[in-house]
């Protein structure tokens, strides 16, 4: 087979994946604390069409292009009212830290939404997803009628977000160059607040319907390389 | 064998690699930075046709010349600007005018016009799988996201007070000794000029492939490609009638 048929294929396959963050996009467009994901595309290899590589490399040609990144967008995005009584928001940078019961992880998220949750005898304060929310000091943080009206929920930053890995459930882990966490110095915290997803729809409508088009030039190419395939295999019928 | 075989044959292995150089460019329509790529070919070298007379063969007269065979010669990149398009990542800057950003990769220096740039895990901005971003004063060290890069490529904090370094731009007087190495970078042997770039920060310059002329090129590259196989089966078939009919044993 031609290399331009790969080469399609390869585009075909990309821009479906583009299509697959983007709609993840935006299909969270309400969910509180979600941030959006921004992927990039990046070319491949070239290669000598006319068989050897000489010092002259004259005919050379691409074969397609990869997903280079897909890097979480942090910006912050307007808090609004919620009527949780355990809900809370951040405002300024920093995230919330959340302790797994089971395996110990420590994960990171901007998403307040916390409720109680009962461990032996006492409250303690959790996500949505069940996971401990600490304090500064890293320990579980126990609600009783003592607590005081906003609790002390830790808020911790890191020196470079960028490149923190998702796991899910708008929770994040950090990477080697995200440094360690540190609390965030002019952060505060708002009760009664949470965050609104960070998702442009406007933005992200255009970029699907981009993927769509660059999605059928490729496919236009996958089937013009077989048609001349099928052109070359008629050649003696 | 007829000569018109293979001639019929150089062009539809020229349209061949033809068609491989524009899915390239189709596959990376969006690809920030790219530059489309053109198809030269050429014919293999020009013959002298003559007419020499029935009896006197002595005094030949030249009629004109003939092309014999289609041969590839070689791909032009087209090195337009891409319109820039806001993205909204801390790390990324497009150029606004010629240039080209240099990074330091496996095999050298390399020069590209993609700006969507990351830390790398030392903290230094590099381009992702390629290797680290060169600033006027070596590579640059950051190691936080709170930036702000101005339009001369210096990148400084948030508040003003700690300046990391410069994005160097640099640019060329002849392109054509550019040769692209993958990942959106280009490699060339000629001494750069440093240029006072200026350049947008939190934008990323789109590829400048056009679809329309693309898929135009995709098209006649196709038909003639068609238009070669059919003369090549009426060859095939006087040949088989040569054999089969005229020479039947």
């Amino acid at each position: 087979m031609n290399q331009s048929f790969y080469t399609a294929a390869l585009g075909v396959g990309s821009e479906q994946y583009k299509l697959d963050i983007l709609a993840n996009n935006t299909a969270n467009i309400n969910t509180w604390g979600y941030k959006t994901k921004v992927p990039i595309f990046s070319e491949l290899m070239y290669y000598e069409m006319k068989g050897k590589a000489q010092e002259n490399n004259e005919l050379l040609t691409g074969t397609g292009m990869r997903i280079q990144k897909a890097d979480t967008d942090f910006s912050q995005m307007t808090l609004a009212e919620s009527e949780g009584e355990y809900h809370y928001a951040i405002e300024g940078d920093g995230m919330f830290m959340l302790r797994d019961p089971s395996t110990n992880e420590i994960t990171y998220t901007r998403d307040g939404s916390f409720s109680l949750s009962l461990r032996g005898n006492d409250f303690y304060l959790v996500s949505s997803t069940g996971k401990l929310v600490l304090d500064r000091n890293a320990n579980p943080i126990q609600v009783n009628e003592n607590s005081p009206d906003t609790l002390p929920i830790a808020i911790v930053d890191f020196v470079n977000k960028n490149g923190m890995l998702g796991v899910g459930d708008n929770e994040f882990t950090p990477v080697a160059k995200n440094g360690d966490p540190f609390l965030a110095q002019g952060a505060k915290l708002r009760k009664g607040m949470l965050e609104m997803s960070n998702v442009d729809l406007s933005d992200q409508i255009t970029k699907i319907i981009e993927a769509q088009r660059a999605y059928s030039y490729a496919l236009r190419m996958v089937q013009t390389s077989d048609e001349i395939e099928n052109t070359i295999n008629s050649l003696r019928t | 064998m007829f000569q018109g075989f293979y001639n019929l044959t150089s062009g539809i292995l020229t349209q061949t690699r033809n068609q491989n150089v524009i899915s390239n460019n189709m596959t990376n329509v969006s690809t920030p930075g790219f530059k489309s790529d053109k198809y030269m070919a050429t014919t293999f070298r020009e013959e002298l046709m003559y007419r020499s007379g029935n009896i006197d063969k002595d005094n030949k007269t030249q009629i004109g010349t003939m092309a014999m065979i289609r041969a590839s010669d070689e791909t032009v990149t087209d090195f337009e600007p891409g319109a820039v398009e806001p993205t909204n990542e801390i790390f990324d800057v497009a150029l606004r005018n010629n240039g080209f950003f240099m990074v330091q990769t496996q095999d050298g220096i390399g020069y590209t016009r993609d700006g969507s740039f990351i830390l790398d895990d030392e903290g230094y901005l590099s381009l992702p799988s390629v290797g680290r971003v060169v600033g006027r004063n070596g590579f640059i060290q950051i190691g936080t996201d709170k930036i702000e890069i101005d339009s001369s490529g210096r990148i400084t904090s948030e508040d003003g007070r700690t300046t990391y370094g410069q994005i160097a731009v640099v640019d060329f007087n002849d392109y054509n000794n550019m040769v692209k190495g993958g990942d959106g970078v280009f490699y060339t042997n000629e001494q750069p000029v440093a240029v006072n770039g200026q350049m947008l920060w939190k934008y990323l310059e789109r590829s400048n492939v056009d679809a329309v002329q693309e898929m135009v090129n995709m098209m006649s590259s196709q038909r003639a490609l068609q238009s070669a196989s059919q003369v090549l089966k009426m060859y095939d078939q006087i040949m088989g009638k040569a054999v089969t009919d005229l020479g039947k044993v």
